[in-house]
């Protein structure tokens, strides 16, 4: 059978070439970064601003003596697209869990996806564990509040009025419960930090706290803290992808001024 | 009085309850709250258990081969709950991986095209030259900033050379330009759910006309309750 129409036609003018060659790239790059890791050759990452931002808000806290309020976002874990933000969010519960033990400062976790409930409480009794401070660890401030959104909306802000947050450290996924967040916290003076990878909901947190990781930088935070390999591995891979693309965008720009259009055909396979 | 007239004399009373949040926490605000969060888990299970039904007499139902595949569906969902279970909480990755493993297989592809090769497309194929003056200025801007700002997120380099600064400076402010547009633009449409509240209360069509009516007495209630125990309390200090 003559393929030959068939792949001009129908495969070299759907653009999968290209992708299929992107995303080769960054899985090879994915998974060479997370054996070199684990290998010990952990690469290096640049730590993000907002992130010293979380040890002053929690220190203010135990100054004040208020609780500590973390959540991790309202997506699900199991979703390919949101859950990686899910799991950055996880990664900085840990680390602030574990300055709560060390300060014996009172950490409440609101959350709203059933399946993260019981991998929140854990990362939060470990880091207690680790701090040897387990009998301070308290299962009910790990609150499951509502899988509605607004439903876990309305009580995080219910609580945080009630328990007079100290900090409000939020990163992960978050959609239009931002900015309710967010005003409640500045109105009960909480000093906050948030993050999401949501673009549209960024200039929420950009307006109503007082450190904001944007997009990327909640993974990059996640892996910064957390030191998994796998999570750094990843980061660089993301980067190379960021590379490749930058430089096709100026070597097409370029071209196209002289009149060729040669990558645009390219990723047009 | 009649359910419907209930219904909206309750609707009434809880948009009030929920507003009442922004002079301070209060027993209203309270029970909206409760009665939310109760409400919305009650909905969201009765909601699970009609589609599950809809699916089973819809679709699944009608041979043999359909009834297997959904009942092993069924099995696998219930290996979520050993997420719960010290000695066979391994069994609760297997639905996890599932899921995880099919999402990302079916986000793959349209991450790829749209978030990537379509994005790195169209800027590379910004013209500035053979336009008038205006676009191409646009075009040229639209090209450094992406650029810049998919610089600036990246990570594993140490940004001491300096070259980075300005890259960092002017990716910073396009964001911050780009955040302050969309913030507008959203602040609009919640205005606009506020307006939609508001005209519930005060009766427009095709809004209930009885809301006009439970409107002033229940504001007048609420606040006459709040204000007064507020009152209360501070001339008992």
């Amino acid at each position: 059978m003559d393929i030959t129409p068939l792949l001009s036609q129908q495969i070299l003018k759907s653009g999968r070439v290209s992708g299929m060659v992107f995303l080769l790239i960054i899985a090879a790059s994915t998974a060479y970064f997370i054996r070199r890791g684990k290998a010990g050759k952990v690469p290096y990452l640049r730590k993000v601003p907002g992130l010293d931002a979380i040890d002053e808000a929690i220190g203010r806290a135990t100054e004040m003596g208020r609780p500590v309020f973390c959540s991790h976002g309202i997506a699900s874990i199991a979703d390919a697209t949101y859950g990686p933000q899910t799991i950055a969010g996880l990664s900085v519960l840990g680390y602030v869990a574990q300055l709560c033990a060390r300060y014996g400062v009172r950490l409440i976790v609101p959350v709203r996806q059933l399946v993260v409930y019981p991998i929140a409480r854990e990362i939060v009794e470990n880091a207690y564990r680790m701090e040897g401070k387990l009998d301070q660890f308290r299962v009910e401030d790990i609150v499951y509040l509502s899988g509605w959104q607004f439903g876990y909306s309305m009580g995080y802000m219910s609580l945080m009025r009630r328990e007079k947050a100290g900090a409000n450290i939020m990163v992960g996924g978050y959609w239009a419960e931002s900015l309710q967040l967010a005003e409640v916290g500045y109105m009960v003076g909480a000093m906050q930090v948030s993050g999401t990878a949501n673009t549209h909901q960024i200039p929420f947190f950009v307006v109503a706290t007082d450190y904001t990781l944007i997009g990327e930088e909640i993974y990059a935070a996640g892996a910064y803290l957390s030191k998994d390999p796998a999570m750094i591995g990843s980061i660089v891979a993301q980067d190379i992808g960021k590379y490749v693309s930058i430089a096709l965008i100026l070597l097409g720009f370029v071209l196209l001024i002289f009149g060729n259009d040669y990558i645009i055909q390219m990723l047009r396979w | 009085m009649s359910v419907e007239l209930f219904g909206v004399l309750l609707g009434v009373f809880f948009t009030l309850a929920v507003y009442t949040f922004l002079y301070r926490e209060n027993p209203y605000s309270r029970i909206a709250e409760y009665v939310f969060i109760g409400a919305a888990t009650g909905y969201g299970i009765a909601y699970d258990l009609d589609w599950l039904k809809n699916q089973w007499v819809g679709t699944w139902s009608k041979t043999m081969e359909d009834s297997i595949l959904f009942v092993l569906a069924l099995l696998l969902a219930v290996l979520w709950y050993f997420r719960f279970s010290k000695r066979y909480f391994f069994l609760y990755r297997i639905p996890l991986a599932i899921t995880v493993g099919t999402y990302i297989g079916l986000a793959l592809r349209s991450v790829v095209f749209a978030q990537v090769i379509e994005q790195v497309r169209s800027t590379a194929a910004l013209k500035v030259v053979g336009i008038d003056p205006w676009t191409a200025f646009n075009n040229l801007v639209t090209m450094i900033i992406v650029v810049c700002t998919l610089a600036y997120f990246t990570f594993t380099v140490r940004q001491e050379a300096a070259f980075w600064k300005p890259v960092n400076k002017f990716a910073r402010y396009a964001m911050m330009i780009g955040f302050g547009s969309a913030y507008g633009y959203t602040v609009l449409t919640r205005m606009s759910l506020f307006i939609g509240r508001v005209q519930f209360l005060l009766g427009i069509p095709p809004n209930p006309p009885e809301a006009k009516m439970f409107f002033p007495w229940v504001a007048l209630v609420l606040l006459g309750t709040l204000l007064g125990y507020d009152y209360y309390k501070k001339t008992k200090k």
